[in-house]
């Protein structure tokens, strides 16, 4: 009988340590699936730090971003906007050299999203940007990083907080819809 | 010392280990989903030319809104509404916004057809050859004119003049207008309502405002106003205005029909009513009324022949229940808040008008305005102002449904007279009749046969001549909307691209035609175009001096008109004597139904679809794609049974159920709606069609044609809510297009589903 219950009871022990490693792992690994602190490598090896420095251009973000105050989505610059300083700009540096090739080509460069949310949010920047959101509270200080990581991680409770702390509405279907 | 792990190394191994990999990455999203491609050049540069917005009139529905199209490179691309224009103010609907689709269908008849009845198949022939073919006939048919029939859908504006004089100048051809859910009834409780004094003018040329916007407590009886009743869109535009909480408060909405209608589920009380019994409801409330002294007590004593609520003993609340089957308390309740809680306005229609007693219906529900003061005053039933007559021609009723069913008897019998030649415009009575009025066959005893449809629909195919019209937006045009906003509005229609087609527009036909068939018909009919009447038209409508446009000349007018899609003048308010109230009825006619109660055990309410509304929709895909709001269901006939209903015949959503009326049957699948009350099925109207283009053929059932071809007793008019039915399990089953989850709606405290259930 003791035999037949520590049988059962070391089982019942190493499922239910194996349960905990899995929902300890899945919590470590949630954030990096929905890409924190990732840093994916880009086709041309792009740096913000000198197009956002006041140093060098000094860019604001919706130069390029164009579509951030009036869409969905805040837009990734066409080809030929990059190409309207770099056709002077640059022209010594390599990875300048592979967009003067994709241009010459017209053949667009696949770049490799950072920043995502699940398929079952729907983001819109439009109101975020209206209502004085800094690009830099989601998207980490991106001015200085040489290339993009997903600094913050997006989980729902991040929405929400920022959401309650202003007063946004946190109906479900403001973002599941 | 221990070769062992502890647990913090054991975790940091599994998760850099071959084993987390393995295990997380399935959870990694694959590179290729975080592709994002940049554009090679500025997206905004890739939009070459500019746009013109040109405003026009909606035809899609007869409400008349006034919209504007954007057109680029001579391709009108979207359609928005007007903002400037009074009945929608820069609102449409989804049928407005599908006219797009109308214009560029991919079955649009390109040219003139003609079919050569034994084979039944159509050739093309030239304008000049159809013209001169139908000119020829309509010259040799001149001695007995009364031969000769057109038939269209109600018209207004200077297209009802130009018929009027086409019909008159020929000698007394026949012009019936055809509207499947006929507002006859309406116009006709209108008419006894407010005689004499609107009778004096027009025929009733205009029906009131109903002012939602500004009353607090609105009591609509069937009338789904919000989705497909006479003007939807300015009725859903003043209900937003209504719920506004403003300084007067948020207004209270009650709802009675017999089925949950999209209106219905936006009203704040929905009370399911016994089908054929809203008079008596309306009736009921007018007793509970007068007898508190709730009335206005002039009103009460002009209504009642000076009994009092005696006159109305009949309809005690506790007798109302009994007949209505709405509890005799709800009937108290609604009647105290409707009286109290003022300016509260009545208003009717839908199934409640589709009866055999459907006028009774309606004079009794609009008879309680006359209770609360309601006629005439804001928040209530606000009159329209006389037409002058400089404005084109106003509405006029439709033709009843009898005047249908006389058509067909003597197309088939040739008695009094021969049908020589019949003309459809607008209209598809193949369609929108009840098949037991046998119109199809009838149609073949025709010599000649003419349709003047875009699309081939089931009445064109059986026509010997197709003389496909220009879309409403190739074409010109004026309006006068009804019902009016409360003052002259006058909607002026424009082609906003060249014809896409080898198409004419039907009046400038007429106009041709009136040259053919001789010299008279051609002097009273003096237009080289139709252009040239509607701008005639807008001449007169100049000499007014005064409304939105006041120009020197009448070239500027003419312009500023179109450009701004209309002319209106807000000032111009009804000032006239108010109608006086009208003696109730004392007692009620019994709605009657076709079909034996016990063999027929459901009443079927067919509803004017959302989207499709009669059927005049199902060609254009997006409006096949527009769910329905209740039921979420698109591209499909459905059949809507309620729960108690659905569990006692052992029916759930998607078993496919043969609906048999005793006038034929029709097939659709179930969908169980707990809040349809057990004793009615309802069905959508639009589906069915067995022509009308690609998108509408051979989808879903025709619940038109099962209907049995009772009129309302005073007026002729289709009682399309009065035939019962039962359903019978074909014994298959078959998945229902819908856009809902399903989850079955569960019973959850503090947001209850509504369920009606009858012992």
């Amino acid at each position: 009988m003791g035999l037949v219950r520590s049988k059962w009871t070391l089982g019942l022990a190493g499922a239910g340590l194996l349960f905990i490693i899995v929902i300890v792992l899945a919590v470590m690994f949630v954030p990096r699936a929905l890409g924190f602190g990732q840093a994916p490598e880009q086709p041309i090896a792009f740096s913000h730090i000198p197009h956002v420095s006041k140093d060098v251009a000094g860019l604001e973000c919706v130069f390029c971003h164009r579509t951030v105050e009036t869409g969905a989505t805040a837009g990734i610059p066409s080809v030929e906007q990059c190409m309207f300083c770099h056709r002077l700009i640059g022209r010594d540096n390599p990875e300048v050299q592979k967009l003067a090739a994709a241009w010459a080509d017209e053949r667009p460069i696949d770049w490799m999203r950072v920043h995502r949310v699940p398929d079952s949010v729907h983001f819109v920047h439009e109101p975020h940007i209206r209502g004085g959101i800094t690009c830099a509270t989601c998207h980490g200080d991106v001015g200085n990083m040489p290339r993009v990581r997903q600094a913050i991680t997006l989980r729902m409770g991040d929405c929400l907080a920022c959401h309650r702390q202003r007063g946004a509405p946190t109906e479900c279907s403001v973002c599941h819809y | 010392m221990s070769t062992g792990m502890d647990r913090r190394q054991f975790l940091k191994a599994a998760a850099t280990s071959a084993l987390g990999a393995v295990v997380f990455a399935g959870c990694a999203v694959p590179k290729r989903e975080l592709l994002v491609e940049s554009p090679v050049r500025m997206p905004e540069d890739l939009v070459t030319g500019a746009d013109n917005w040109y405003a026009t009139v909606c035809r899609q529905c007869p409400a008349g809104c006034g919209v504007i199209v954007r057109v680029m490179e001579g391709r009108a691309k979207k359609i928005e509404g007007n903002p400037d224009y009074p009945i929608n103010r820069g609102k449409l609907c989804a049928r407005g916004q599908a006219g797009v689709q109308a214009l560029y269908h991919p079955d649009r008849v390109t040219g003139p057809l003609r079919r050569d009845r034994a084979t039944g198949q159509f050739s093309p022939i030239s304008w000049n050859d159809a013209l001169d073919l139908l000119g020829a006939r309509l010259k040799a048919l001149r001695g007995q004119p009364d031969t000769v029939v057109l038939a269209t859908e109600p018209l207004r504006g200077s297209l009802a003049t130009l018929v009027d004089g086409f019909v008159r100048a020929y000698g007394a051809a026949s012009h019936l207008t055809l509207e499947p859910l006929e507002s006859t009834p309406l116009w006709d409780s209108m008419a006894r309502l407010t005689s004499p004094i609107l009778s004096s003018y027009t025929l009733l040329s205009v029906l009131p405002e109903f002012d939602i916007a500004n009353t607090r407590y609105l009591l609509s009886f069937g009338a789904d106003f919000l989705s497909t009743e006479l003007s939807p869109v300015r009725y859903s535009l003043g209900y937003g205005e209504f719920r506004h909480p403003d300084e007067s408060g948020r207004g209270t909405f009650v709802q009675v029909e017999p089925r949950f209608s999209m209106t219905g589920a936006n009203a704040d009380r929905w009370v399911p009513v016994r089908p054929g019994t809203e008079g008596v409801l309306a009736l009921s409330l007018a007793y509970v009324m007068i007898s508190e002294g709730l009335a206005d007590s002039e009103a009460a004593r002009a209504m009642t022949g000076g009994r009092g609520a005696d006159a109305l003993s009949d309809f005690q609340p506790e007798r109302a229940a009994a007949v209505t089957g709405v509890p005799a308390g709800t009937i108290v309740e609604i009647a105290r808040a409707f009286a109290t809680q003022r300016p509260s306005l009545a208003v009717g229609g839908g199934p409640a008008a589709a009866q055999t007693n459907g006028t009774f219906n309606l004079t009794a529900i609009y008879a309680l305005n006359f209770l609360t003061g309601g006629v005439g005053a804001l928040g209530g039933m606000a009159l329209n102002p006389v037409p002058p007559k400089e404005l084109p021609r106003a509405a006029r009723p439709p033709s009843p449904f009898a005047s249908w069913r006389r058509l067909a008897e003597q197309m088939r019998t040739g008695q009094p007279r021969p049908v020589n030649l019949i003309m459809f415009r607008g209209v598809n009575p193949v369609y929108s009749l009840p098949t037991s009025l046998g119109f199809a066959e009838a149609l073949a005893r025709i010599p000649l046969v003419v349709s003047f449809a875009s699309i081939m629909d089931e009445t064109a195919t059986l026509a010997d001549l197709v003389l496909p019209e220009h879309t409403y937006l190739e074409d010109w045009g004026d309006d006068v909307p009804v019902p009016g906003p409360g003052y002259q509005v006058v909607g002026y229609q424009q082609p906003v691209v060249l014809p896409v087609h080898d198409t004419r527009g039907f009046a400038d036909v007429l106009l041709v035609l009136a040259q053919e068939v001789g010299s008279d018909m051609e002097q009273s009919l003096p237009w080289k175009t139709y252009r040239d009447m509607v701008r005639d038209g807008a001449r007169e409508l100049h000499s007014l001096g005064r409304g939105s446009i006041v120009e020197a000349n009448i070239e500027a007018f003419w312009n500023r008109a179109l450009q701004n899609g209309g002319w209106w003048d807000a000032s111009d308010r009804y000032t006239g004597p108010l109608p006086q109230p009208q003696l109730l009825p004392t007692q009620a006619p019994t709605p009657e139904f076709a079909g034996d109660p016990h063999e027929f055990p459901l009443h079927l309410v067919p509803f004017a679809s959302h989207s499709l509304g009669d059927g005049r929709g199902a060609h254009l895909p997006w409006l096949q794609a527009t769910p329905d709001p209740i039921t979420s269901v698109a591209w499909q006939t459905w059949v809507e049974v309620g729960r108690q209903t659905a569990r006692q015949n052992d029916l759930e959503e998607g078993t496919v159920v043969s609906v048999e009326s005793p006038q034929g049957r029709v097939e659709a699948a179930v969908y169980v709606n707990p809040a349809l009350p057990p004793e009615v099925v309802a069905v959508p109207l639009g589906q069915g069609h067995s022509s009308y283009g690609r998108y509408a053929q051979g989808r879903g059932a025709n619940i038109l044609s099962i209907l049995a071809p009772l009129e309302d007793r005073e007026n002729g008019a289709l009682a399309w809510a009065a035939t019962r039915v039962r359903l019978v399990k074909a014994g298959r089953r078959q998945p229902i297009p819908k856009f809902e989850g399903t989850m079955f709606a569960a019973q959850v405290p503090g947001s209850e589903v509504i369920e009606v259930t009858r012992p």
